[in-house]
């Protein structure tokens, strides 16, 4: 059973980033990390083969040279191969782009099963999984916050949506996007690291059309800051919460 | 000359700070309020295996070169100096001599569980009347047939109440100077080896150090951890400057957690109307502090590549010990002053890391004798 | 029909259409006014009298599905490509909840079409333009983009984002076989739905949070009894939930939902970066918070520095007493 994990790699909490060129870019500072939600599934991606060692795990990235680092982050981790689709520097930004050419990566390295984030933390689509399975014309999962497999042709998710909760069972080949609960990424181990830090990734090279989307990128913009804040004072905790209430009640008709 | 960390080297980094971020950073605070050793996290963190870093694949570790053990050194000891101080022991001191010397069976006894977590180390060369002065070491090993016995207590000793190991400095030729030293190793439920006082320290809270106590301790021969007789001195020196330049990286590791604090506090605490970054004095002093502790960083370094080279370096690694030292030192005080009176409260971390920065002064050398060393080392023989 | 013309997919949400479908549908409304062509709302069959009510007399024409069962992702992909290359509309809009976000990649896949989703703002500039902004980055910035002239438009919509508006239209109503969908295999063996009373976070007109400020799990039945004073929805930090006080579905945040409510109340949260990417598009926040340093005062519009346990009970009292 090939299990191949769709990881991207993003700009890691502390990266300072400012809107750059006119508007036109946006300058991130040069430290990166596996997107969350990908390492949720690579992290179950390795804990199924740890069930089933006939289970091979294959990372695969799509981007400029800095997405090596979320690479080696799932090898790290325990995925057995690494795969490096050269990309461009927007590649960030467009999800249908993306699913195309993570598509034929993934014919080309082949599959049974298809592990990937709900969303990336930078583009925060939570497009490109559900493209990926309508390319390879296989059924999707998403926001999967638990799967079951017993080894063999069908595997069960449970998925909590807000409003529901439901169980699906599904048949490969399958895609399934992981959310928060599926599973707790590791701490690679010193024999983890020292296979990340020696990982050689395997090069694909695959067509892009840059240029081709539908939508033109205009501009960044700064989302509107907050005015000062203002503080509520009062005698006891009683004063300040019928204040509050008063605020937001009758100069805010809020509640 | 190129400067930068490998790719593996950061990737290395990144995967530590990673590890100590997510699991011993959570609970710095409370290990040094309990000041009890943190088991659950000890098993929970040597499990990873990191502790190996400097040994053989096949013993568990990844014969890391000094630079990337530097590297660990100083994300360990940013994340809780006291929990540092003893995975570092096992790392390095506790271990090094049983790896050096020991024979297959000492090694599968005491270095593979110790490498796992699985049993504690220690080293033990202060006493009561020595510490920088180790000629002057009183504890004898005296044989008696081919056993050897240890007499003697040893103080200020990390891990030592819970140790399941110790390396012992012992004299073999009392008022013989450093010629008679020699190591031994001792182990837990050896008779007569026994753990003494417990030190309560003003800083590196949650590592246990203190007494241990040999009374006619009776060890074999293979426990004599060294190839001939009267050569402990030399092969401490063999190991020296990487203790050195560890303590110069751990140095790093707490001037870089005050430095963090500090710089968060300058970005929102406000007075006056802005946030004290924006006034000059305290921008003053996070320039400073960068400035120094890149230099320190740049020292540790150098000091740690030239002992990969190959090239002598006790100069080197003497000088970014004492250097990163007093970075460290200054860096804490500084902090606590941008913190103002919250820089006395206990509920921050500053004053914790003021607490700690001195073991500093003593651990890897006292400055005082580095600098006698140094100094001697270049005006020469006169 | 045709060019000019925009389609909203209506979700139902057990039988009823959701809040976010009326955004749409509002949104919908300004731009078919703009425009100048009819607005069609999609929705799947049975229509109940309630569901037309819900359309808020926006719709000029309803397709209503007819097929067995529930309306699964594969289907809806189906019968909308289907609908799509039979009448191409100008923009198709759609509540963007994870419902429409199983499906409509696909259907952008299926017509070679790029997607926008989770739009926040929307301009039509010289009759004819269409340009979008959505949040990147947990909101810390906004992308604007512009639609080139081949459609159609492919939008979903974050919920709250869009205000809603009513009408007076009356539809007529079509319908339209739901197709089945392809690839088949994913069959649902249990399905749960939150009782009734139940508000879902991303929908909800208030959110009150609770942070490890809060001290215990204890502490959050005042919380939920104040969200139920209010109507409003209970959320959580991250450390609230990571240390098991909270189930995950109530995070808020860069790893848990994004919520826009009118109401923000953090209580006992701190306010570190990635919950604050979680909540800053809220209209009004409130933060209580006995540390005045902490960092969630600088994204809050009202503050009190107080302890939450102080507070909460107090903030209860004053809202049963008014009521």
């Amino acid at each position: 059973m090939h299990i191949a994990v769709l990881v991207k790699t993003v700009p890691d909490s502390e990266a300072r980033m400012e809107i750059s060129d006119g508007g036109r870019g946006l300058r991130v500072d040069e430290k990166w990390e596996l997107n969350y939600f990908d390492a949720i599934a690579v992290e179950k991606a390795v804990q199924m083969k740890e069930a089933f060692p006939q289970v091979k795990v294959t990372a695969i990235a799509y981007g400029p040279s800095y997405v090596l680092e979320g690479l080696r982050k799932a090898v790290a981790m325990g995925a057995d191969e690494a795969v490096h689709v050269e990309g461009g520097e927007s590649s960030w930004l467009y999800p249908l782009r993306a699913a195309r050419v993570l598509s034929q990566a993934l014919r080309d390295v082949g599959f049974h099963l298809i592990l990937c984030g709900r969303k990336a933390t930078d583009d925060d689509s939570g497009q490109v999984g559900p493209m990926v399975a309508e390319f390879l014309g296989i059924p999707h999962v998403s926001w999967a916050s638990s799967l079951e497999w017993d080894g063999g042709d069908s595997l069960v998710a449970v998925r909590d949506l807000g409003d529901h909760k439901e169980k699906v069972r599904f048949s490969l080949p399958a895609l399934v996007t992981a959310h928060k609960g599926l599973a707790e990424p590791r701490v690679p181990t010193i024999q983890g690291t020292m296979r990340g830090m020696r990982m050689q990734a395997r090069k694909l090279q695959v067509a892009e059309e840059p240029g081709t989307e539908n939508w033109k990128l205009l501009r960044f913009c700064e989302p509107r800051r907050r005015p000062q804040i203002r503080l509520i004072e009062g005698d006891d905790p009683g004063a300040k919460a019928r204040e509050l209430v008063r605020i937001l009640r009758e100069e805010m008709s809020l509640l | 000359m190129d400067f930068r960390l490998t790719e593996e080297q950061e990737f290395f980094q990144k995967v530590v700070a990673e590890a100590v971020d997510r699991m011993v950073v959570p609970l710095a605070q409370a290990i040094d309020e309990k000041d009890e050793f943190p088991w659950e996290l000890w098993r929970e963190f040597s499990s990873l295996g990191y502790l190996g870093l400097r040994y053989p694949e096949n013993l568990g570790g990844m014969n890391a070169d000094k630079v990337t053990c530097m590297l660990f050194y100083e994300e360990i000891t940013r994340g809780s100096v006291g929990f540092a101080q003893s995975v570092i022991m096992n790392a390095l001191m506790g271990t090094h001599f049983l790896y050096r010397f020991g024979t297959e069976e000492i090694k599968k006894r005491c270095l593979l569980p110790a490498i796992r977590g699985e049993k504690i180390a220690t080293i033990c060369f202060t006493e009561d009347q020595s510490g920088s002065d180790l000629a002057a070491t009183r504890t004898t090993a005296t044989r008696e047939g081919d056993a050897w016995v240890i007499n003697g207590t040893k103080m200020w000793i990390t891990n030592g109440p819970i140790c399941d190991f110790a390396t012992v400095l012992a004299t073999t030729e009392p008022g013989s100077g450093f010629k008679g030293l020699n190591f031994f190793l001792v182990e837990k439920g050896t008779p007569g080896f026994s753990p003494g006082q417990i030190i309560h320290k003003m800083g590196c809270r949650g590592t246990v150090t203190g007494e241990l106590i040999f009374d006619s301790v009776r060890v074999p021969q293979e426990n004599l951890l060294g190839e001939e007789l009267g050569k402990g001195m030399v092969y401490l020196g063999e190991i020296l400057n990487e203790v050195r330049a560890m303590t110069g990286a751990m140095a790093i590791g707490i001037s870089r957690a005050a430095f963090e604090e500090g710089l968060q506090y300058a970005r929102k605490r406000v007075a006056f109307g802005n946030p004290i970054g924006t006034y000059q004095l305290i921008r003053a002093k996070i320039a400073e502090m960068a400035t120094e502790i890149q230099a320190s960083r740049l020292m540790v370094h150098y000091a740690a590549w030239r002992i990969d080279q190959g090239l002598d370096c006790r100069n080197e690694a003497a000088m970014a010990k004492m250097f990163a030292t007093e970075v460290c030192l200054k860096v804490v005080d500084e902090v606590t002053r941008i913190y103002g009176a919250n820089g006395f409260a206990q509920e921050y971390a500053p004053q914790r890391y003021f607490r700690d920065a001195r073991f500093l002064l003593y651990g890897g050398g006292t400055h005082e004798i580095l600098k006698d060393f140094l100094g001697r080392q270049i005006v020469g023989k006169l | 029909m045709g060019k000019g013309s925009i389609w909203v997919w209506v979700e139902k949400s057990d039988g009823k259409v959701r809040q976010a479908s009326q955004e749409a549908l509002s949104q919908g409304r300004s731009l078919a006014d703009e425009l100048g062509g009819p607005l069609v709302a999609i929705m799947a069959s049975p229509l109940s009298k309630g569901n037309l009510e819900d359309l808020c007399g926006l719709a000029d024409r309803v397709i209503a599905l007819e097929g067995e069962g529930e309306a699964g992702p594969f289907s809806v992909v189906e019968t909308l490509e289907e609908l799509i290359r039979k009448d191409s509309p100008w923009a198709l809009l759609a509540p963007g909840t994870p419902s429409t976000m199983d499906w409509m990649p696909r259907l952008s896949v299926r017509i070679g079409v790029d997607m926008v989703s989770d739009v926040v703002g929307m301009e039509l500039l010289d009759g004819w333009r269409l340009t979008v902004k959505r949040p990147v980055h947990g909101g810390r910035f906004l992308v604007e983009m512009e639609s080139k002239e081949e459609g159609p438009r492919l939008l979903a919509l974050r919920p709250r984002a869009f205000a809603r508006k009513t009408g007076s239209r009356n539809p007529t109503v079509d319908r339209f076989p739901m197709q089945a969908g392809r690839p088949l295999g994913v069959q649902v063996l249990e399905r749960a739905q939150r009782e009734k009373g139940f508000v879902d976070l991303s929908e909800a007109r208030i959110v009150v949070s609770g942070g490890r400020g809060m001290g215990g799990p204890e502490a959050f039945s005042l919380l939920e009894e104040l969200a139920s004073l209010l109507g409003g929805a209970v959320g959580a930090s991250r450390s609230v939930v990571d240390s098991g006080w909270r189930p995950a579905s109530e995070q808020v945040g860069k790893s848990g939902r994004s919520v826009s409510p009118d109401l923000y109340m953090a209580f006992g949260i701190s306010g570190a970066i990635h919950h604050i990417m979680g909540m800053d598009s809220s209209k009004v926040v409130v933060a209580v918070n006995k540390d005045p340093n902490a960092l969630i005062f600088q994204h809050a519009d009202l503050g009190i520095v107080d302890d939450v346990n102080h507070i909460l009970p107090a903030l209860v009292e004053e809202l049963k007493r008014r009521s």
